[in-house]
């Protein structure tokens, strides 16, 4: 694969044009692409009709204040980062008052004019990490793996038939060999030797390795590989759907050890409607959902699948349009986030060998993942109910507040039946189409969920 | 999403600020055969004991003399389950834990009114199902099912 170097898109907004076009000039110098404007309306004008990885936003805007401008940053481009510069001495003393100015606010750096230039590249790099693989330069391949001595927790791993690459490899790439010992086997910069994986294929390796430190660059290397791959129309389906599961593994790793942030949520997003965009493509999608089967017990296995069946779902819904299939993919990725606050043995534990104490504890992390949820002013309402409510049940039996039928939040009702499913697929370690069969069989179970809903699923299979 | 017919059903808005009630309307005003507005709770019950044709509320959370709370509150109490759609803002997460009890249909972002159109029409063709829900649903729910899993057979 050849790598676009899209040039990141950088808004200035500064009432005087001849600072604005000085950094401009030095952007462009570069390799940025640069828009000015000089006042809020025209910043919150372009924003609405582009993205921008930095807004670099002086205090002395006027026409919708610069605080205007943050605050529309907030609520419509969460990911755009923010780079706040000022004149005054005195009245930024008085803003900063008690320190943490930047904080509230959510700047990402504040910079005094006139602008060291070089720092101001610094800090627009620093934001640039997860993108850095496009950047990656070729050199000698490397033929010698070398064994390395590290901490096994400064790595994750992926299943070798889901890793995807590059023409160049986008970060080291290592085999575990065993506790905190690791063979490395591809350097950055080096040719991807997909010979070299095969071989280890026919070996039965199962895994291969990279540093916790490289997920983000893989998680926005992938997601950019699936939407260019969506875009030709040229990858077979089952290939492109055992990308989106590496992807929402690592994508859900990400957040349980490092916590949501917007950039990862803007890469959630865009996840969401990569998998949308794949169900909408899979006209037999049944003949894919039949042979997926979960492979191991982990969390992050059983909400990719979740996270399609809830897309095949709202596919076949008649009233649900590109709205509602992005907040029910999105919502399917996080909707467990609550289980982070779990203690570690009800974690664990399975629902049907949970003590009445333990199951009072499991039935919390809705609640948690809602609050957890609601601490980030750019994660959707409705993302967060369907967290809070994606354990009701129609019949008015789930939790945490016995929400009947119509009341429950629609698109909850969704993610609810595609999560129980999943699990049950588990349980059973059958089929999908086989589970399906059993899963409708049981009167009091189909009960728990929305009529509509069930026919969606059992209609999701026919092809 | 593929049902953008004329509905039979009316439309209530319901907000104190009359900005917000003129834009929404105006936005929405060629998809609905008609719009009622309110500028609180207690009007918007009004208007809701008074027109049985309004199928869809689309509400703001504060508001003066009755907010959205309690404006879904007495809604429920009269039996009817009509979709609400909420406005939600920042600053908001305790009322919304408060009002999804009632049972909230969906959400529309403030201040930026995105997705307005399509949530708008989900919400209109939702409400017009509800009044026309038969009382043997769930038998005639297992029958569909066993049908539609006949024809998975055949795959």
């Amino acid at each position: 694969m050849s790598s676009e170097k899209a040039a990141p898109a950088i808004l200035i907004c500064n009432p005087d044009s001849k600072t604005s076009s000085e950094i401009s000039k030095c952007l462009k110098e570069n390799n940025y692409s640069t828009v000015q404007v000089h006042n809020g309306i025209e910043a919150q004008i372009k924003m609405s009709k582009q993205k921008f990885h930095t807004v670099i936003l002086d205090m002395d805007t006027q026409k919708h204040t610069a605080f205007e401008v943050i605050r529309y940053i907030k609520f419509n481009s969460p990911s755009s980062r923010i780079i706040f510069t000022y004149e005054n001495q005195k009245l930024m003393d008085e803003l900063n008052s008690d320190n943490d100015f930047a904080f509230k606010l959510g700047i990402h750096f504040v910079m005094k004019r006139p602008l060291d230039f070089k720092a101001l590249l610094n800090n627009i790099e620093s934001n640039n990490l997860a993108q850095s693989w496009k950047n990656v330069k070729k050199i000698a391949d490397v033929v010698n793996e070398t064994e390395k001595s590290i901490q096994d927790e400064e790595f994750t791993r992926i299943a070798i038939n889901q890793y995807a690459h590059s023409e160049l490899a986008i970060f080291d790439l290592y085999l575990r060999i065993g506790q905190n010992r690791y063979l490395k086997i591809l350097y950055k910069g080096c040719s991807f030797d997909n010979n070299k994986i095969e071989e280890y294929q026919k070996k039965k390796v199962e895994f291969l390795y990279f540093k916790t430190k490289d997920r983000g660059i893989y998680i926005n290397f992938v997601n950019n590989l699936i939407e260019k791959y969506l875009d030709q129309g040229k990858i077979n389906k089952r290939e492109l759907l055992n990308l989106n599961k590496g992807l929402v593994e690592k994508y859900v790793e990400e957040i349980f050890f490092k916590g949501l942030n917007p950039e990862l949520y803007e890469e959630g997003k865009k996840l969401a409607e990569n998998l949308y965009r794949t169900i909408k493509a899979s006209k037999s999608l049944g003949r894919y959902l039949d042979q997926f089967e979960e492979e191991e017990k982990n969390g992050t296995s059983y909400i990719f699948v979740t996270s399609i069946f809830a897309g095949a779902i709202t596919h076949q819904l008649e009233w649900a349009g590109p709205v509602a299939h992005k907040y029910v993919i999105e919502g399917s990725l996080l909707h467990d986030i609550g289980k982070i606050k779990l203690s570690e043995d009800v974690r664990y534990t399975k629902l049907e060998s949970m003590t009445p104490e333990q199951f009072k504890e499991y039935k919390e992390h809705p609640l948690w993942g809602m609050q957890m949820l609601a601490e980030s002013s750019f994660i959707s309402e409705q993302v967060r109910q369907i967290t809070y409510q994606h354990h009701e049940w129609v019949n008015g039996e789930g939790f945490p507040n016995g929400l009947f039928g119509l009341r429950i939040f629609p698109l909850a009702k969704i993610v609810s039946l595609a999560g129980d499913f999943s699990e049950f697929i588990h349980e059973k370690k059958v089929s999908p189409l086989v589970a399906i069969k059993e899963f409708i069989a049981d009167r009091e179970t189909i009960f728990r969920y929305d009529s509509s809903c069930i026919k969606s699923l059992i209609t999701s299979f026919i092809y | 999403m593929n049902m953008m017919k004329e509905n039979e059903g009316a439309l209530l808005l319901v907000d104190d600020e009359e900005l917000i009630l003129d834009i929404v309307a105006n936005l929405l005003e060629d998809k609905v055969n008609k719009i009622y507005k309110a500028k609180n709770g207690e009007e918007g019950l009004e208007l809701i004991k008074k027109h049985s044709d309004i199928v869809c509320t689309v509400c703001d959370i504060r508001m003066p003399i009755m907010d959205g709370i309690e404006m879904i509150k007495h809604v429920r109490k009269l039996g009817n389950e009509m979709p609400f759609i909420f406005y939600t803002g920042h600053g908001n997460e305790d009322l919304m834990l408060e009002v999804v009890k009632y049972g909230a249909f969906d959400f529309i972002n403030k201040p930026g009114l995105e997705d307005l159109e399509e949530i708008f029409l989900s919400g209109m063709v939702m409400g017009e199902k509800i009044y026309n829900l038969p009382d043997d649903q769930k038998e005639n729910s297992a029958l569909e099912f066993n049908r539609l899993l006949e024809k998975l057979g055949k795959n």
